[in-house]
């Protein structure tokens, strides 16, 4: 019988009647001591389906605890770690700048930053992501948005990639394409223009990453 | 003896049953006033070991004095917690609304790496948990073992350190906000946006940009969270539910339930804004699960959605204590991380 049934909320009504009406009619027989026995018993017994019968009522009404299950509380917390990190020890792939101690954190999730830059700049921008902690960087130099698509859609394979926080830094000339892409894609952390050096706009972009964190539990 | 020990509630029983006894025993001794008093002594009696039990359900009065005392001056939060090898501290500090008019006790879980040498000199990520209604600061603490949840993730490596707050959000404990600034009323909204957040960056370690500040809440306080993100995307980055409706309980004043103050409505006419949710339910919880559901489905870019839906659990504390560390992980994850900077006060 379903704990938020209108059967049992009926059953538990019906037997508070009874008990009440039973209270009444026993309430002054047999002699002194026994007229106190079932007196008290059945009163308790009132009590008790009258106060179950509003506790299911009103259980209905919420949905506090829908079914037998969840009033018994099934006490141990079934919290699985889904698609669990089995250590991840891949090198990163090519171009993929990666942190100080990436290899020792094998079930570790970096945050990305991926760089629009002119291809002159590539190495200068890789030398001041090397400095960067706890996150990967990227860069190239995009003709397109699918060219930045492409790249961030391959990201997983080339290295430890967190699912959530990335960032754009870009150049000037690439400002406009770096605001599209945000606007398309709501995953987008951050975007940050380089104006004053790779450096300062890379470190500013890491701030405002999530840190590096283990594949989170799920429900 | 605690106000929510299994104790006090077997001691209500025991009561219910002496009064029952008095009842019949005196019934035949008594005139109408005697056998009147005794009747509703039993009613008291039991009315008032239901209320003893669905008080340990939900915290709403976490000590006797409670009883007595509004959330202006609560009682110590950390009581009874005891701090973990290698957990996090829990303090109890007042903080005074200058913008809001409201002063309210508030509950700072400060982790283990806030205290180390090298988070000494650091500003951390900032979590703000709402707590349903009828409840309390301690429905977090003790019922939902909050402190329990935060160590075990951060120690793990699934939560950066983070510093969580565990504002009330009213001053009057039978009072439902849904933290909103209520017409002619108590102003929650503006105290758990404006004043605790002037608080925190003035006391404590924290950053003060958005992009380090996050929401959760259970029931009405995951209503909360997903409303004051979306009202406020220029103070949170993130929010996430657990079996939150779409739509403030009560009555504001203005109408604004119908409108800013829905979820719902919002999603429907207003530009989204930059926001992760996270929003978690039951399929068996009517209410919540409609009400999850319509967020979901109405969200549109740059508004970010994960949904988690849960095939049962109801509308109780069992869930949310299973749905607790997967939001706060998720949480985390949408956060930004620390940064070296100055001391607090």
């Amino acid at each position: 019988m379903s704990l938020t049934g209108i059967p049992l909320i009926v059953l538990a009504a019906g037997l508070s009647v009874v008990a009440l009406v039973a209270t009444v009619r026993t309430w002054s027989r047999g002699g002194r001591r026994r007229r106190v026995f079932t007196r008290t018993v059945a009163l308790v017994c009132a009590e008790v389906l009258v106060v179950v019968t509003v506790g299911l009522i009103e259980n209905r009404n919420q949905t506090f605890y829908p079914s037998w299950g969840d009033l018994a509380g099934d006490r141990t917390e079934k919290v699985a770690v889904v698609s669990s990190p089995a250590p991840d020890d891949r090198r990163p792939g090519a171009g993929v700048v990666v942190p100080a101690g990436y290899a020792e954190r094998p079930q570790v999730s970096f945050p990305v930053i991926v760089v629009l830059c002119r291809s002159a700049e590539v190495e200068e921008v890789r030398a001041a992501a090397r400095q960067l902690p706890d996150v990967v960087t990227v860069a190239l130099t995009p003709r397109t948005a699918t060219d930045v698509d492409q790249l961030v859609d391959r990201l997983p394979r080339l290295a430890r990639v967190a699912a959530h926080g990335r960032a754009l830094v870009t150049d000037r000339p690439h400002r406009d394409l770096a605001q599209r892409l945000a606007t398309a894609d709501p995953a987008l952390t951050t975007v940050v223009t380089a104006e004053h050096g790779w450096g300062a706009a890379l470190a500013e972009a890491a701030d405002r990453l999530p840190a590096p964190l283990v594949t989170p539990v799920r429900p | 003896m605690t106000i929510d020990s299994p104790a006090t509630v077997a001691l209500g029983a025991a009561a219910v049953l002496l009064a029952t006894l008095a009842l019949a025993f005196f019934w035949d001794r008594r005139g109408v006033f005697g056998r009147t008093v005794l009747a509703a002594l039993v009613v008291v009696m039991l009315a008032a070991t239901c209320a003893v039990q669905i008080n340990r359900l939900t915290v709403a009065y976490p000590s006797w004095s409670a009883l007595v005392d509004e959330p202006a001056r609560g009682a110590s939060l950390s009581a009874g917690v005891a701090r973990r090898p290698g957990g996090g501290r829990l303090l109890t500090v007042t903080v005074p609304g200058r913008a809001s008019g409201l002063t309210l006790t508030m509950g700072v879980y400060l982790p283990a790496a806030y205290d180390s040498p090298a988070g000494a000199n650091r500003r951390f990520p900032v979590i703000e948990v709402f707590h349903g209604f009828p409840g309390s600061p301690s429905t977090w603490i003790r019922r939902l073992d909050v402190v329990r949840h935060l160590d075990s993730e951060m120690a793990a490596g699934r939560m950066a350190p983070t510093v969580v707050l565990f504002p009330y959000q009213t001053p009057r404990r039978m009072l439902d906000t849904e933290c909103t600034d209520l017409v002619g009323g108590p102003r929650t909204e503006t105290f758990l946006t404006t004043d605790v957040a002037a608080y925190a960056v003035q006391h404590l370690r924290v950053r003060a940009d958005a992009a380090a500040w996050g929401l959760i809440g259970y029931s009405s306080g995951g209503f909360c969270a997903m409303n004051l993100a979306l009202r406020h995307p220029e103070r949170y980055a993130a929010a996430a539910s657990l079996s939150g409706d779409s739509r403030p309980a009560i009555t504001i004043g203005d109408g604004s339930e119908h409108t800013t103050n829905n979820v719902a409505w919002r999603l429907r006419h207003l530009p989204p804004p930059r926001v992760a949710l996270y929003v978690a339910w039951a399929a068996d919880d009517t209410e919540s699960r409609d009400g999850s559901r319509d967020v979901v489905r109405l969200a549109r870019p740059p508004l970010n959605v994960t949904a988690v839906e849960l095939p049962r659990g109801g509308h109780s504390p069992t869930l949310w204590r299973r749905m607790a560390s997967p939001a706060f992980d998720w949480l985390s994850g949408h956060l930004a991380r620390s940064i070296p900077g100055g001391s607090a006060s």
